[in-house]
Order: C-alpha cells, then structure tokens, then sequence
C-alpha cells in the first residue's frame, strides 16, 4: 500500500513540469550549474570571470535553441558531471537514491514486524 | 548473534569509515580535471590575431605532430611569469605553439609580447572566452598538450620547470 | 602576559581533569559511594575553562596582538562587539567554547536528581570527553600561542562574518550540539549500571528538550543571517556545513520522540540508548567535517590535516567504547517490544523512521561525493534539486502521520473517533485548501500536495487544541508541531511562488515588470566604522502599495573585502528582497536583483513556534521537579 503511494507520489513529482519564461529557465540553469572555480557557489551566484563568461554562452545557446538537456550534456563534455548541480541518474549515483530508501524500506519492515508480534500476542 | 560476531562487526565497519575519512584527509587538494584528457581537440574557429583577414581553426595544425596550446592575456599577472617557460618550449625545444588570447585588448596584447618576446606560432583572439569553455579552461593561464590530435596533457595555472620538463618528455 | 595566565588555567584544568578521573576510578573499583571530591573537582574543571575562555575573550577584546590567534582573526578598528564575538569565530577559540560547553553540562548535571551513582558515572563519562578535548586543544590548536614580535595590527575578520545574528549563532548551536553530550554520556551510564529504564528517560527528556531547543535556535539563527546577508533570496542552501547542523538536529528529533515513547510505554529502550549515542556521534561527526576542511563550503574554516586526524582518530575511539557498551549492555525492555499500529507509539517509530530517513539522505548527500571522489575518482555534485525532490514526497506524508499520532491513544483504538476525525479534517483542510488554491491562481501537484497536507497538520493540532480539556496540557507539543505544519506550508508557497528579476538599470530609470515597478532613484556615500560605503534608493512599486530599498555596497578596509548588503522589506503576505550585483556593471547600469517572496516571515515566525514549544517543555518540567 504504502509503496505503492510513494511511487504514485515519485512519479507525479517527476510529472509536474513547468513553463518557465526565457528568464526562469536561464536562471534555473545558473542555479543549477557549479561556478568551478569558486569554493562552493554556483553561477547564478558567481562574479567570477568563469561564471560570467558561462552565463553568456548559456543565454547565446538558448536564444539558438538548444535545450536545458542539451547544454548540461555540452557543458558535461567540457568540465565533467561535476558542473550540473543535480547528480544524473546513473549507475554510479545508484547509492543516492538506493542507501536511503533503502534504509527507509528496512526500517518500514521492522516496524510492520513489532506490528504482526503484536497481533500474535494479543 | 553473539557478542562477540556484533563487536568484530563493529570494530571493521568503524576501521573501514576511519580509513576512508584518512584517505580523504591525505589526498590532494589541488583539483586536476581529467575530463578533457584522451579526447580529440574540439573544434574551433576564431579570429587570428595576427592577421585579421583569416581565421584560425582546428584543421590549421592538425597535422602537426605535437602542439601546445596556451590561454593567455595582457591582463593576467601569473601570465608574465610563466611567459619565459613559453619562450623557452619554443627555442630550446622548437615546439609547436599556439596562443589563445582571452578576453583582451589587442593592443595590451601586442605591447605584451614585444615586451616579453612571441614564442607563439599562431595566435587566435578568444574574445568572449567561448573556445576557452570549449576547451573545458578553467581560467588563466591554462595549458594543453595536443598530439596526433588528441589532448595528452593539460596544466591549470602558470608552467614552471616541473611542467616544462612533463611536456618536453612528451615529445 | 595574559597569554601565560590563559595557559596555566586551561592546563590547570587538564590536572583536575586527570585528578577527577583517578579519583572516581578509585572510588569505583574499591566500590566506595563518596562523590564529594568528584563533584568539587567537577566544578573546579569547569572554573578553570571558565577562565581561559574569559581571558582569551579579555586578548581579542583589548586586540592583544602577541597572541595568534587574535593577530590571524582580529584587527583593532573593529567595533568591540565584533571584537568579542571573534573569539569563537575561529577555530581554536570555538574548540574552547566546546569544551566549556562539556564542562559547564557536567556541572550543571551535578545538580540533577539523579541517583549518586549513575550521576557520577556520567560525569566520569563526560569528563572523558573533556579530557580528549582538552589534550586536542593544549597540544593542537592553543589559543595562547604567542607571536614574537608582536605584530602591530591585526589581520582582521572576513566582513561578511562581522554581523551581529552570525556573531551569537555559533553559540547557540554549541550548546545544542554539545549539549547532546551530557545525554550521551547519561546514556552510557544508564547502560553500563543497567538502569536504563523509565526512570531515565524521565530525567534525561529535560536534558534532551534543552540541547535540542538551542540547536534548533542556532540553526534558526543560521538561516536567517544566510537569507540577509548572503542575498540570493534563499534561506538554506543545503551547502556541507548547514547539513553537519542539519544531521544531529534530525537524529535528536528522533530522540525526543522515541524517549518519550520509552518513558510512557517502556518499550524500545535499546532504540533510544542507540539513538542518544547516535546524536552526539553524529555532532561530532559534523564537527569533523567542518573543521577537517574536506568538503567544499562556503564557510571556509581553517584546514589542517593533523587536527582532522586526531578528531577523527578520537571520534572513533569514543564511538568504539560506547556502541561496545551498547552491545554488551544491550537495554531489556521490561514489556514486549510490540505494538498495535493505529497507536500513538507506532506513529512515534513511524515519524523515528522518517527522521532517520531524512538523516541518511543528507548524510548520503554530503559525504557520497566524496566517497566517489575519493576512491574512484570521480567528481559529481549534489545539489539543492537533489534533496528538494527526494525529501518533499517523504515530508508530505510524514505530515499526515504527525497529524493523527497525537490523537490517537497509546494502548486502546478507537475505529470510530479516527474515522471520524479524518472526515472533520479532510473536509476542512479541503475547503481550505481551495480557498487558498482560488487566490494563488497557481497550481502543481506536488505544491497542491505539500499545501493540504500542511494544512491538514495545522487543523489537526487545532482540533487536539480544542479537545484538551485544559489548554496548557500538551501545550509544548501542539504549538512545535502547529509551528512545524506553518513552516512546511510558507516553504512550499515560498518554494513554487518566488519571484525574480535581475536587470540592469540606471540612476532616474523605471523598469516594469509584471504588477512590480522598480524606480532607481540616486546613490548616495556614506562612512562606517570600518566600512565605505555606496547606497542605492530604489523606490518600488506593487499595485497600491509602494516603499524604498536601499541595498548596498560595501568596501571594508581592513582585510580589503567588498560585499554587497540587501534591503528588505518584509509584510505578512510575503518579502520585497532587494541587491545589488557586485560586478557586472554595463555602461552606467548597474545589475540588481529583485526578489519577492511570499510567506518567508512566516518561516522564521514557525521557527519561532517550534521553538517556543521547546522552551514551554523546558520550563514546565522544571516547575514539576
């Protein structure tokens, strides 16, 4: 029942997509790119020369089309998946999303036994 | 589960997490990319500084054997130190160089080498600082080693001896 | 001269420290039950850290420049109260404040009502993480190391640090995270003399309620100076250092609940000892982090290798003996370890396996990179999207389970009363719901979602509210949780309904965009203390209500640092957030950003709440013992 809920729950998160205006998504996009040359800020957040310079080159592939997927891959290529903000869902990254549901799961079914014992008991 | 079994659980799980907390501590800081090694050079096409009626591309030097490209600019301090290391790959060792000026004043740029001296082959103005995020720059100075086209070697900050000698042996 | 003074006492203390722990030992193996030199020597260990913690704050007070520390984070043009507060804004003297914090718990807790025997033995314990401490910082980081000569100024503090909220948040949260110290201590006490029973969790729950309250203050605090000062209109930024707050918050939060499931039921006494182990562990965890310099943050705290390792080395020495006391102290509850499940005391574990739940994602989140980094070279990075989408579905529902464990009973169910319930709630909160939907004109699910559910919390405490049939009972529990369901609602709002606009504009232009309209009035020079400074008047506009911000610009003198400080104005409905970019000037324009967010008052109003609600529990408990 309840992972049933909770994947209802993911992929209705996954579902809900927005229309941003150019100035959201390009914004988005600051916020979600890594200054690299900064000690833990992102572009967005950046004066830095790099950040400068990556903010324009992502307004100039955006106003040439290209997607927000398209210009995390290109920037991927260059820099490597350190740069994209958000991790990408791959085998590698598997353990973010693993260990904690994981742990979750686990602690759901220790619990659902103290239950059943209960039932048993009384 | 005896006690026993729980406290030799115990005692590897907490050397397996102080070991990796110890190798972390231990290693490097100073953060070298890998990401643009062992790829073929991207392609570019920019102005050439020292002729403004062509343009200068990947292809010009593609059959060069070995090429070391370098970002720079008039403005850049760390630039001027390493400026003597960039002469001496060129007379001493007669490599191929190619400079990619960034985000500069053409005029600083001149003054800039007929003060220090041009080791350069072939300059190309990066006036946006576009090719440099096509190479994966991290800034100025930054330097790449090319050969048969691909990238072998890329140093972040000014050359010093140590580099000088990793790239004359690459040779 | 000081120097010397400050050096004696904090060895002094370490004398007595050994003395205290040789004498109990004495005590304890020739079974003898006279404390009394115990406890005086307790309070003198305390006096003397008292004392080089008052002496290191007299050095940066008078800028004593012969002293390291003072010279490295401290200048003499800096305003007194700054000067002050710069004593623990480094790291050898946060690491005496630390140990003042162990120290002044352990004195404190000689005051308790608890039974002699597991009293001292505690403080045996907690004189332990003293004595670790105090050798880590005489021999590693000592704040009295003298310069030879004496510079004649200082080096002067990071301006953004210069703040008054940034300035006593560190405190706040010390004693939260330290405070878990002296329950950690209590807990392996309880466990080594087997009197882990329902008697502890009644005596510890005050201890474990304060630490917790000023830990949840400290972060607080934390998020406020972070939403003002760094300017980019967030308020946590899931940035290393908050989540090192963020992890023992989540496991204590755990811990209050499941001790208060031990104390009613007397179950699950092992789950508590592990998690009152687990929250001081994970402190210290954080600490290590933090001060080890191996993760990349914005707070840049001094790094170096050789303190990592002893912190990390002493970590594991604590961790090893206690989780060794666990094992072979494992707590027996004296009632089965069972439960039905439409009982308050399952709700309780089921919110304790959310709380662990959120826990492991942050900690998974923070320390995965540099897992992957470390041993297969690889660099990835885990950002804000990360947490924010793997926690809002979890939270949604944890909502829901917070809303119906209070009104259910801890032993008896009742089918009736909860159908009945879930149907007053739902009806209400959908109503409510759709009210609030009709003026957003806004909509996605999961925003729909985290909206109702808050909601559904918020209406559920009022009902319980209005079922007691004295309004103080339980009052400290319904006003957190009633804090917690605002804070949850003004996040999601604030989360969906921000807006921004970043323009370049010059001095006499109005730019206008959407109902906003933003006017750039003049610019006009000022001079602090140790600041220039340049301000920007900007009149704004929106609908019928319009107001002046004046963010600016910043040039500190001494290090030579600029930074830019927002204006804000704030209304119930939401927040007008306005700052200037400090480069990127075009021509004459200069780049700002304008944020509205909606309801962030009342995230630090919720805050507040759930605070306040710690605070009732503090007191009232006092005036029962």
């Amino acid at each position: 029942m309840i992972k049933k809920v909770l994947f209802i729950l993911f992929f209705s998160l996954l579902a809900t997509k927005f229309s941003f205006g150019n100035d959201e998504l390009k914004n988005k996009i600051y916020k979600n790119l890594r200054c690299i040359v900064c000690q833990g800020q992102n572009v967005y957040e950046s004066n830095s020369d790099f950040a400068v310079d990556l903010k324009k080159l992502v307004e100039k592939k955006l106003s040439n089309g290209e997607t927000e997927q398209q210009i995390y891959d290109y920037l991927t290529s260059r820099y490597g998946e350190w740069i994209v903000m958000t991790p990408k869902l791959n085998a590698s990254n598997a353990m973010l999303w693993v260990i904690p549901v994981g742990i979750f799961l686990i602690g759901l079914i220790i619990i659902s036994k103290i239950i059943r014992k209960s039932k048993i008991n009384s | 589960m005896s006690h026993k079994i729980r406290i030799i659980i115990l005692s590897i799980l907490l050397i397996l997490i102080f070991l990796f907390f110890y190798k972390v501590l231990l290693s490097e800081k100073t953060y070298q990319p890998r990401s643009m090694i062992g790829k073929s050079v991207p392609e570019f096409s920019m102005e050439n500084f020292k002729d403004i009626n062509r343009r200068i591309t990947n292809q010009d030097f593609s059959t060069k054997e070995i090429v070391v490209l370098n970002f720079w600019a008039s403005w850049c301090v760390p630039c001027r130190i390493e400026h003597p290391m960039l002469n001496e790959l060129k007379k001493k060792y007669k490599l191929f160089l190619v400079g990619i000026n960034y985000k500069d004043n053409a005029s600083n740029a001149k003054k800039f080498l007929n003060e220090l001296g041009d080791p350069f082959d072939a300059i190309g103005s990066d006036s946006k600082g576009e090719v440099a995020i096509h190479f994966g720059a991290y800034g100025i100075p930054e330097t790449y080693v090319i050969k048969k086209n691909k990238i072998v070697f890329r140093h972040i900050g000014p050359l010093n001896q140590d580099v000088v000698k990793a790239i004359v042996a690459l040779k | 001269m000081i120097g010397t003074f400050g050096n004696s006492s904090l060895i002094i203390a370490l004398l007595l420290n050994f003395y205290l722990l040789f004498s109990y030992s004495l005590n304890f193996f020739k079974k003898k039950n006279n404390f009394q030199k115990v406890r005086y020597l307790n309070f003198l260990v305390t006096v003397f850290v008292f004392l080089a913690f008052i002496l290191l704050l007299w050095s940066f007070a008078i800028s004593d420049f012969s002293n390291t520390a003072v010279y490295q984070n401290s200048h003499s043009q800096k305003p007194l109260f700054y000067k002050i507060s710069g004593s623990w804004g480094n790291h050898e003297g946060s690491m005496v404040l630390f140990i003042l914090i162990l120290a002044i718990f352990s004195s404190l807790f000689s005051f308790s009502g608890v039974r002699d025997n597991l009293k001292y033995l505690t403080i045996f314990f907690q004189n332990i993480l003293i004595l670790f401490f105090l050798i880590f910082l005489i021999f590693t980081s000592n704040p009295f190391d003298v310069i030879r000569p004496t510079p004649a100024e200082g080096l002067g503090l990071n301006p953004i640090l210069q703040d008054p909220l940034l300035s006593i948040h560190p405190p706040f949260l010390y004693v939260g995270y330290v405070g878990f110290s002296i329950i950690f201590s209590f807990a392996l006490a309880g466990l080594y003399l087997e009197e882990f029973t329902k008697l502890w969790s009644k005596q510890a729950s005050l201890w474990i309620v304060i630490a917790w309250t000023f830990l949840t203050v400290g972060i607080g605090l934390g998020s406020i100076w972070a939403y003002y000062e760094l300017g980019w209109g967030g308020f946590w930024f899931w940035d290393p250092v908050e989540n090192a707050s963020l992890v023992p918050w989540l496991a204590s939060t755990a811990l209050l609940h499941s001790n208060i499931t031990s104390m009613k039921t007397e179950k699950f006494f092992s789950w508590t000892a592990l998690l009152a182990i687990l929250t001081f562990t994970t402190s210290l965890l954080g600490t290590f982090l933090v001060r080890s310099g191996i993760l990349n943050s914005v707070h840049a705290f001094a790094n170096d290798p050789d303190r990592g390792l002893y912190i990390l080395a002493v970590i594991m020495i604590i961790s090893f003996f206690a989780f060794l006391i666990f094992i072979l102290k494992f707590p027996k509850s004296p009632m089965p370890n069972v439960l039905i499940f439409w009982s308050r005391g399952s709700f309780i574990l089921i919110n304790n396996c959310f709380m662990i739940f959120f826990l492991v994602v942050v900690m998974v989140g923070t320390l995965y990179p540099i897992f992957l980094d470390a041993l297969f070279e690889k660099s990835i990075s885990v950002g804000p999207n990360y947490y924010n989408a793997l926690l809002a579905p979890f939270v949604i529902v944890l909502l829901w389970f917070m809303a119906h464990g209070p009104l259910l009973e801890w032993y008896k169910f009742n089918k009736q009363s909860l159908i009945k319930a879930i149907l007053q709630i739902s009806f209400l909160t959908l109503v409510s719901s759709i009210i609030i939907f009709f003026y957003l004109k806004d909509f996605s699910l999961l925003l729909f979602l985290g909206v109702f559910f808050s909601i559904y919390l918020i209406i559920a405490v009022i009902i319980d509210v209005f079922k007691q049939k004295i309004i103080s009972k339980n009052l400290a529990r319904n006003i957190s949780h009633f804090g917690f369901g605002i804070l949850v609602f003004s996040i999601f709002i604030n989360a969906y309904l921000s807006k921004e606009i970043n323009v370049p504009i010059k001095v006499g232009q109005t730019i206008k965009q959407n109902a906003i309209e933003i006017q750039f009035k003049n610019i006009l020079k000022s001079q602090g203390k140790n600041f220039e400074e340049i301000i920007g008047n900007f009149l704004i506009k929106d609908g019928t209500r319009a107001f002046e911000l004046s963010p600016s610009l910043r040039k500190y003198l001494q290090p030579v640092q600029v930074t830019s400080e927002t204006s804000i104005k704030s209304t119930l409905f939401g927040d007008y957030y306005l700052a200037i970019n400090l480069s990127e000037f075009e021509g004459d324009k200069i780049m700002i950003r304008f944020y509205h967010k909606p309801l962030m008052l009342w995230i630090w109003i919720s805050i507040s709440l759930i605070i306040f609600g710690g605070l009732i529990r503090i007191f009232r408990k006092q005036n029962e013992s």
